[in-house]
């Protein structure tokens, strides 16, 4: 088997493993989501203003929480050095990683979200529209998570600085995320906000695992 | 085997302003063993950690077949197997599975030899967490041993294990050495490692 694609198994195999991460995760999105609907009760209109904004931040919260196991565990028991040790390019690997990571930290987070939006009286075509942006967004988050948490490796105590490192970073996808929601529940079209997010996510891809690993070579030494 | 040599340029390395190794130089090639001697907090593990390209020396190169590692990164990383401190196992997955994500050239039959020689074969199966200190080091140098790779850097590699296994540690250096393939390891031990062919001492 390609080495890439076994890193990814691998990768899956061990995040099934430390399922309790994953869960956390999934856990603190939910919760921060579906708490406004429970206590505004039926005010369509309001959920309707506060669905996409909501459904961002959660995501947010959520990879804050499942981004410290990115890289650590394998930092302590030192497979990440020898992963950075190997005679394959290290980007490649991390993008692997990365990719592992997406799939069971942010993949749920999508299903889940066709749910909650329904909560929030959301039907139809902006339906789509929310789940297409928690996916964009989502995998865009990913990207930045892994490269704060990628730089803060060697911190002892890394949670502010990670906070610090992905806030700003995360902002422009929470409002053009917020602002794509919104158009299309109201009736505009939500096109040009959407460009903004699948271009931000294509960038997050093309050269976050390429930093992300260079901080990993920094973290290392 | 082709005849490799590994050369070391007057390393100097500081961390946060304190000195910790100055003037580094030496050469070994294919049939070397050499041990890195020194007492605990002597440099062992920077040393080891800069040959290795891990760490970035201050001062002076580090030369694989005459190129500085930092130009061919990857074709040195070819070449080498490494063991830190660390074993780089992980402890959710089985010594199977771990032993099979080679990252190296690993020949799997000289695998089986090799966890059959650490006697490691009944143990397949457990995850690496519910193995022993030393059962879990015989893992992590199982997979250093087997590789087909002409350089081995092991930091401490004889902690944690027992008479029999150092035995056989040092036959596969041995056999190591003898068909071309060079090894550095650091002890913090006077005991006679019986493959040596040079020392460095750190730290006096």
């Amino acid at each position: 088997m390609n080495i890439y694609l076994k890193t990814f198994v691998r990768e899956i195999k061990v995040s099934m493993k430390r399922w309790s991460d994953i869960l956390t995760g999934v856990i603190m999105f939910v919760l921060v989501a579906i708490i406004f609907p429970l206590t505004v009760g039926s005010d369509q209109m309001f959920l309707i203003k506060i669905i996409g904004p909501v459904m961002l931040l959660s995501a947010l919260l959520a990879s804050l929480i499942s981004m410290q196991n990115i890289f650590k565990p394998d930092f302590l028991n030192g497979s990440l050095e020898q992963l950075a040790l190997s005679h394959h390019s290290l980007n490649g690997l991390i993008l692997m990683k990365i990719l592992s990571y997406w799939a069971t930290s942010s993949l749920p987070l999508v299903v889940v979200s066709i749910f909650i939006a329904s909560t929030y009286y959301v039907t139809g075509l902006s339906l789509g529209v929310v789940v297409a942006t928690v996916l964009l967004s989502s995998t865009t988050l990913v990207n930045i998570s892994a490269l704060a948490a990628a730089l803060t490796l060697s911190v002892r105590y890394p949670g502010a600085l990670m906070t610090l490192i992905l806030f700003p970073l995360s902002l422009p996808i929470l409002i053009f995320g917020s602002k794509a929601i919104e158009y299309s529940i109201v009736g505009i079209d939500s096109s040009g906000p959407f460009y903004f997010l699948t271009g931000m996510m294509l960038l997050s891809f093309s050269l976050g695992p390429i930093a992300t690993a260079f901080a990993i070579r920094i973290s290392l030494d | 085997m082709n005849r490799n040599f590994l050369q070391l340029d007057s390393l100097e390395l500081y961390r946060e302003d304190h000195l910790i190794f100055t003037d580094i130089s030496f050469q070994i090639e294919s049939g070397d063993h050499m041990v890195i001697r020194g007492v605990n907090g002597s440099g062992k593990t920077s040393l080891i950690r800069t040959i290795c390209g891990l760490t970035q020396a201050d001062k002076g190169k580090v030369l694989w077949n005459g190129a500085s590692i930092d130009e061919s990164l990857f074709n040195y990383y070819e070449q080498l197997s490494y063991l830190g401190h660390k074993n780089g196992l992980i402890p959710e997955l089985t010594l199977d599975e771990n032993l099979d994500y080679g990252i190296g050239q690993i020949d799997k039959d000289g695998q089986d030899q090799v966890i059959d020689g650490f006697r490691l074969g009944d143990l397949r199966e457990s995850l690496i967490q519910n193995l022993s200190n030393g059962e879990s080091r015989k893992t992590a140098l199982s997979r250093v041993v087997s590789s087909k790779k002409p350089l081995w850097v092991l930091d401490e590699p004889y902690a944690n294990l027992d008479s029999n296994s150092i035995n056989y540690l040092n036959n596969r250096i041995g056999d190591h050495i003898s068909t071309g393939g060079i090894v550095i390891t650091s002890t913090n031990r006077d005991d006679s490692i019986t493959t040596k062919t040079t020392e460095l001492l750190l730290g006096s």
